[in-house]
């Protein structure tokens, strides 16, 4: 078992690292490669199982689309073969065709058919229920940026809260076992129904890791926000 | 007029009981949107900002300036943002607008300083740091970076005093020569690699930087091994932080001399507020010998910290801010160290303040719950609606099962405290729930007495 993690010197934000440490546990022997801006990506020799990308500040999109560029036949030729790629938070913003940042236009990496625009004096708090192959998804978004279009490769259908922009009914898109969401944080454990499906994806022996505390927990979350009067904005939404 | 206005509420508002409350400062500025543009300044005005040591370091000038012998305006009660700057600006002057105190000093929330700052022109600004702080407020450490650029680009002729060992602030570019101030590393302090990283690329170049010391989190001396960045030269120097004497030695650049300070705390980020403080009255021309005298008179604001001993066990309620991976992995380092048996009691949650808040976890993750997995910390107790979570980062932090307890109704974690084998209690809670420690500590030292009393 393979994980990549890219650029883990941009993307150290919200407790994302919770997700490859939960991630480890639950394969027992793993082995974890971690690729800087301007270094070629693991992924690339073909050899890796899973690709994590997180949050990051809005000042390296630059970098580590610029990074990646290169071997996007590479990336595209990954997700062709059905490999797990996870990309949470605003690192979605890379994979579209491209991001509005004022009067700057950032060309994306154009994987997928939505922009991102980014607005740094209305930061985005919410909390979100959806659904993903009867796995009910339940997360929060902390971000600047919001995103528009997608519809075509939608990843999870929206039950409460918000989607990828205010009028949206999904949040993230997905392409074969390419997921990418704007939710963030340690997303695979708020959600192990859906890091259950994942993990079988890679290995179908791999088990949920302290299954019964992790649940319990989900499940305490979920109870939550299933309630009709469910709150799903928190602090200031933009 | 609105002057005049502001005047009578807060004549009001003392007459009632509520001296400390910033509603006439949102009268003043709904009012007189321009308040700030027009009122006069003391002849010292100082301000502070940073993600972290703002209320101490502020707090501490406000006391050295007044045994010093200034009257000082201090918006003290925590309010600092518009309404606090105006009502403590319009506390500063008379009803003619004449400065009726010598020195204000403004603790500055440092997402909207640019707003007040670029408006009162302080004398002199003090940034201690940027790191990570709440991810829905104030998003990542350089979005808040570039809302202190902002503010201190507004600052004509202010003295910028900076940490030149925080290479987050450390590099703001400013219109005036700044102030530096650093900390020497200590040979024999360990440093343990946190799981948050929030100096990780060359500002510069974008390559990967090294630390040459590093003291806590990202704060230490840094360069760039690519382009040969690295962090600014200290006007002046903490040399030592000598522990067992609580002294601070300073040496000022230019000179060989080391000056030395009795200091109220030497943990390493008071250190380094009270470093903070030495630049600023330093940089101002006041006499060694006076700030010396001054600074061994002050301590630190009392809502950080209280502490007790009851039949032997010392009770500690202590400040921890929660929602941010950052202070608390700090006060766990600080824990770690602690000498005798622990219990800790967290109470750091957000639903705590009853704002329905649907709280997140994902600080949890940024924090080094792995530092309180030491044999001498025996148990650790915490409660509310995220206890499930709790427990889990504790079993990944790999703290035995057996020494965790989570429960969901957080009121009846005092029926969980035990005094067996223990030295130190830790409420550690939430920067809005003083009250709630003081209340636990109370109540555990009333279990304590009546334990013992029975025995």
């Amino acid at each position: 078992m393979k994980i990549e993690i890219l650029f883990p010197e941009l993307v150290v934000l919200f407790g994302e690292i919770g997700n490859v440490r939960y991630l480890r546990r639950c394969f027992g022997k793993s082995e974890i490669v971690e690729t800087h801006n301007g270094e070629t990506p693991a992924f690339v020799s073909g050899d890796v199982d899973f690709v994590y990308i997180g949050s990051m500040a809005e000042e390296y999109y630059e970098l580590a689309i610029e990074t990646l560029r290169p071997y996007l036949d590479d990336l595209n030729r990954y997700i062709e073969q059905g490999k797990v790629f996870l990309a949470t938070g605003n690192a979605i913003d890379l994979f579209g065709r491209f991001i509005q940042w004022g009067d700057k236009k950032i060309e994306g990496l154009g994987l997928f058919d939505y922009h991102a625009v980014i607005d740094r004096e209305n930061r985005h708090n919410s909390w979100f229920l959806g659904e993903f192959k009867n796995i009910q998804i339940v997360s929060n978004r902390s971000i600047y940026s919001r995103q528009y279009g997608g519809e075509k490769e939608m990843f999870i259908k929206k039950n409460g809260g918000f989607g990828m922009n205010d009028e949206c009914e999904f949040d993230g898109v997905r392409r074969n076992n390419f997921y990418a969401t704007s939710l963030l944080g340690p997303f695979l454990i708020t959600n192990p129904l859906f890091t259950e499906y994942l993990i079988k994806l890679i290995d179908p022996a791999a088990e949920l890791w302290n299954k019964e505390t992790i649940m319990e927990a989900y499940n305490n979350r979920l109870a939550k926000f299933t309630k009709p009067n469910a709150r799903f904005v928190m602090g200031d939404h933009g | 007029m609105t002057l005049w206005c502001s005047k009578i509420v807060i004549a009001l508002m003392k007459a009632t009981g509520h001296a400390q409350d910033d509603r006439p400062g949102v009268l003043i500025y709904k009012l007189c949107p321009n308040f700030l543009d027009y009122v006069k300044k003391p002849k010292i005005t100082v301000a502070v900002t940073g993600t972290n040591g703002k209320t101490s370091v502020s707090s501490m000038i406000a006391d050295v300036l007044r045994v010093q012998g200034h009257t000082v305006t201090y918006n003290d009660w925590g309010a600092n943002l518009k309404a606090g700057h105006c009502m403590i600006m319009a506390n500063s002057v008379n009803m003619f607008n004449r400065p009726k105190v010598d020195a204000t000093v403004l603790e500055v929330d440092e997402k909207t300083a640019y707003e007040d700052m670029s408006k009162i022109q302080p004398d002199y600004f003090i940034v201690s740091n940027i790191g990570r702080d709440s991810m829905r407020r104030n998003g990542h450490p350089l979005y808040i970076r570039q809302c202190i650029q902002d503010t201190v680009d507004s600052l004509k002729e202010s003295v910028i005093i900076l940490n030149a060992d925080d290479p987050i602030s450390g590099f703001l570019k400013t219109n005036t020569e700044p102030v530096y101030y650093a900390m020497a590393g200590e040979p024999d302090v360990e440093f343990k690699e946190p799981i948050i990283k929030d100096f990780t690329v060359c500002p510069v170049c974008h390559k990967q930087p090294e630390y040459l010391h590093r003291h806590y989190l990202h704060i230490g001396e840094v360069q760039c091994p690519n382009c040969g960045m690295k962090s600014p030269e200290p006007d002046f120097n903490g040399v030592e932080l000598d522990r067992e004497n609580s002294v601070l030695k300073v040496r000022e650049k230019g000179s060989d001399e080391v000056f030395e300070y009795n200091i109220a705390s030497t943990s390493i980020f008071n250190g380094f507020n009270f470093l903070s403080l030495i630049a600023y009255f330093r940089s101002r021309g006041i006499p060694y010998e006076e700030l010396k005298s001054a600074l061994s008179q002050v301590k630190l604001p009392e809502s950080r910290e209280l502490t007790s001993t009851v039949h032997g066990i010392e009770i500690h309620s202590s400040m921890c801010k929660g929602q941010t991976g950052g202070s608390a992995s700090v006060v766990f380092e600080h824990l770690s160290k602690e000498k005798g048996n622990l219990e800790l009691i967290l109470m750091m949650n957000e639903e705590y303040e009853g704002l329905d808040a649907n709280e997140t976890i994902t600080w949890f993750y940024d924090t080094d719950y792995e530092l309180l997995n030491k044999p001498n910390i025996k148990r650790i107790l915490v409660g509310g609606p995220v206890y499930a979570d709790y427990k889990l980062r504790m079993k990944i932090a790999g703290i035995p099962d057996e020494k965790v307890v989570c429960i969901e109704d957080d009121k009846k974690i005092i029926d969980y405290v035990t005094f067996e084998d223990i030295d130190q209690i830790y409420i550690l809670h939430e920067v809005n729930r003083v009250t709630e420690g003081r209340l636990l500590k109370e109540a555990i030292e009333e279990k304590l007495r009546r334990e013992k009393n029975e025995n």
